[in-house]
């Protein structure tokens, strides 16, 4: 599984781009599935289901990623971009972008040195940096880059002590991990004919660039599911300057992350009753989010789909997520894994 | 009606844990239509079928969710931070006693040191007496959900106060229509929608699964006639409000126009409501699947999402007979 977030973690697949990450994915399932699809939007749909008619189940986790985009070239040669989603941009000055076709570039910004009082204080945003690509003037910066071209964090593989890894993207690439899991064990249940659930697995799109209503929506529209999983990586709050108690909540290494509710769903009652008491009963660790009112994820598009899906979300606690460099562990994204076998399938993870 | 709607009133039902409430009004209307039935959200759908050939498709949508809230971390003393559902008023909710869905009593409380100007969610929380972290986590888990006291009393003449009249009353309206009709003559389903204090969601799929030709939500509206409010012409007890727009929507002139002249053959007096803020399930209703024609009728509300939700059953009253007309009228 390591192999395989590392490959995953050092593709680009900035919201609107995914392809890198598709082609991986796509290339280490298809043998495994009954179908791999794409539909209009982008999302890829895999499909895994007995001969028999049975319950339509959704389990979806997204590609794609925090990123950047070109969105004018200045005589001096700067690129300057817009940012693809909620970027961490409190720690981007100096980071290393790359942009698909595998320039580099490096985030500028006013040196700190010459900041006045409440500048450093303030975050940098779009308007205040810009790309630095070593380029003299505007026409030798447009023989590297176009407008309109997509970038991601350069991308890196970090083992740290322990099973700890840190790179871009790590929270939402190690989702997408435990889906192809999931997806080849379902593989094995179709072959030991134990598989109960016509299953699907969406590895979907244009997640993060999205505030109201997900890509993923359109391929919950298609396949009409009675039940939906969702995998995303959620935010901890072991960090610094929390001041309170009730700030308390998912931690790193703490377990797979289980919300009642967020701010876009109310996950489904007996879904999140039962999913309490299936990692009590095997053991698996598992944890509340920091606040129920978390900010939501893709569920909320999914439960509303249609003539509505119940919904459950499980997540991978996450630090510094949408930074250059996140950080997991892996006995969280064991714990995810062996749910989901569980959950989905009754088997061992 | 005071009685039927008590009924309603009593049983929780916060966003996305309305099973409680919604067994109560199944039970209520099922005598009254043909069949009843709960969607994958929890929606409850009542349905009577219309005479006659290929009628049309009328839903009528009220939400049977309220506000409250769910518990999201318990502290090593026993106290139990809350997450809200829905637009809570914090300073109506300070100091009020809350019912988790188990029975189990506590009171929501900000706490000690924060001043009225910082009522925010995550200065409150809610005092089950339990001695410890343990000793709460016998009654209550994270996610569970309750709410501030239901209550529901008699003021002065036809007027009622007590909460979750938002939107009990539309759903007792509902109950209500659906025992006076006559005759159907259109294929009727009246939909009690979950989730509607939190982004009105229940209305969506239901929308969607009904695929309506024509709908109309009831639900609380405004009221404006109360001391130094927000101009606003609706007053309590000059009759039901027949939305025209709020933030969400601009109600179908047809459905407008067939509910004014239902009020005028019938001699229900009826008001036009205009709200420059909030919305209902009439936005959900309009777009669903194909879209259909529809509007809403409000019942002017003085004090919404408070524990002291002030209204005239009169209005009440006058709504039902629309909603009732609306049923025995060929819809094209």
């Amino acid at each position: 599984m390591k192999e395989l977030l590392k490959t995953l973690a050092l593709e680009c697949a900035p919201s609107g781009r995914e392809k890198a990450v598709a082609e991986v994915i796509e290339r280490t399932i298809a043998p495994y599935c009954d179908s791999v699809t794409y539909d209009k939007i982008g999302n890829m749909i895999a499909v895994i289901k007995p001969r028999r008619k049975c319950e339509r189940v959704m389990v979806c986790a997204h590609m794609d990623e925090v990123g950047f985009m070109v969105r004018s070239i200045d005589n001096d040669g700067r690129a300057h971009i817009s940012l693809l989603g909620e970027v961490e941009t409190r720690t981007l000055s100096g980071r290393r972008v790359r942009f698909l076709d595998g320039t580099v570039g490096i985030v500028s910004t006013k040196p700190i040195h010459v900041m006045s009082g409440n500048e450093e204080e303030r975050p940098t945003y779009e308007d205040r940096i810009y790309i630095e690509l070593g380029a003299k003037n505007r026409a030798e910066a447009e023989k590297l880059v176009k407008i309109g071209d997509f970038g991601t964090f350069d991308p890196k593989f970090r083992p740290l002590a322990g099973d700890t890894v840190a790179g871009k993207a790590m929270g939402g690439r190690a989702c997408v991990c435990a889906l192809i899991g999931l997806v080849k064990a379902a593989h094995a249940a179709k072959k030991a004919k134990t598989l109960t659930k016509e299953c699907y697995f969406v590895f979907s799109v244009k997640r993060e660039i999205v505030k109201r209503t997900f890509a993923v929506e359109t391929a919950a529209f298609h396949i009409c599911p009675e039940t939906a999983l969702i995998l995303d990586a959620t935010p901890v709050c072991d960090y610094l300057d929390r001041e309170k108690e009730a700030e308390f909540g998912a931690v790193c290494g703490g377990g797979m992350v289980l919300a009642p509710a967020d701010l876009k769903t109310v996950y489904d009652r007996e879904l999140f009753a039962s999913a309490v008491m299936l990692c009590e009963k095997e053991a698996i660790p598992y944890q509340y989010p920091t606040t129920a009112s978390g900010v939501g994820n893709e569920g909320g598009s999914v439960h509303k789909s249609g003539i509505g899906v119940r919904t459950l979300s499980v997540g991978i606690p996450t630090r510094n997520l949408h930074s250059g460099a996140e950080i997991i562990k892996y006995r969280d994204l064991d714990a995810v894994s062996a749910f989901i076998r569980k959950w989905l399938l009754d088997v061992e993870g | 009606m005071f009685t039927e709607l008590k009924k309603i009133v009593m049983p929780i039902g916060v966003s996305g844990d309305e099973s409680g409430v919604s067994a109560v009004i199944a039970a209520e209307i099922a005598p009254y239509v043909d069949k009843v039935y709960n969607d994958a959200l929890g929606n409850l759908i009542a349905f009577k079928k219309g005479k006659g050939k290929k009628p049309k498709k009328l839903m009528f949508a009220a939400h049977m969710d309220e506000i409250g809230f769910m518990a999201s971390f318990i502290d090593e003393k026993g106290f139990i931070r809350v997450s809200r559902l829905g637009g809570i008023n914090y300073t109506a909710a300070a100091f009020t006693e809350v019912i988790f869905k188990n029975g189990t009593k506590g009171v929501l409380v900000p706490e000690a040191r924060i001043t009225q100007r910082d009522y925010r969610p995550e200065n409150y929380y809610v005092d089950i007496g339990a001695k410890s972290r343990k000793d709460a986590m016998r009654r209550v888990k994270i996610g569970d959900t309750c709410h501030v006291a239901p209550n529901l009393f008699k003021l002065s003449g036809s007027r009622v106060a007590g909460r979750p009249i938002d939107d009990r009353i539309g759903c007792m309206m509902l109950v209500e229509a659906a025992k006076a009709v006559k005759e159907y003559e259109n294929d009727t389903y009246f939909v009690f929608t979950v989730q509607e204090e939190v982004g009105v969601r229940g209305a969506k799929t239901s929308a969607f699964s009904i695929t309506p030709d024509y709908a109309v939500a009831v639900d609380i509206g405004g009221a404006g006639d109360m001391p130094s409010c927000a101009p606003l012409a609706v007053n309590l007890g000059d009759g039901i409000a027949i939305k025209l727009k709020d933030a969400m929507v601009i109600c179908n002139p047809v459905m407008v126009g067939m509910m004014k002249e239902i009020a005028a053959d019938r001699g229900v007096p009826y008001q036009l409501e205009i709200l420059e803020g909030g919305g209902t399930d009439t936005c959900m209703l309009q777009q669903a699947a194909g879209g259909c024609i529809a509007g809403a009728l409000s019942v002017p509300t003085r004090y919404g999402h408070s524990a002291v939700e002030v209204i005239d059953m009169n209005d009440v009253a006058g709504g039902i007979r629309i909603l009732a007309g609306l049923c025995e009228t060929k819809l094209n």
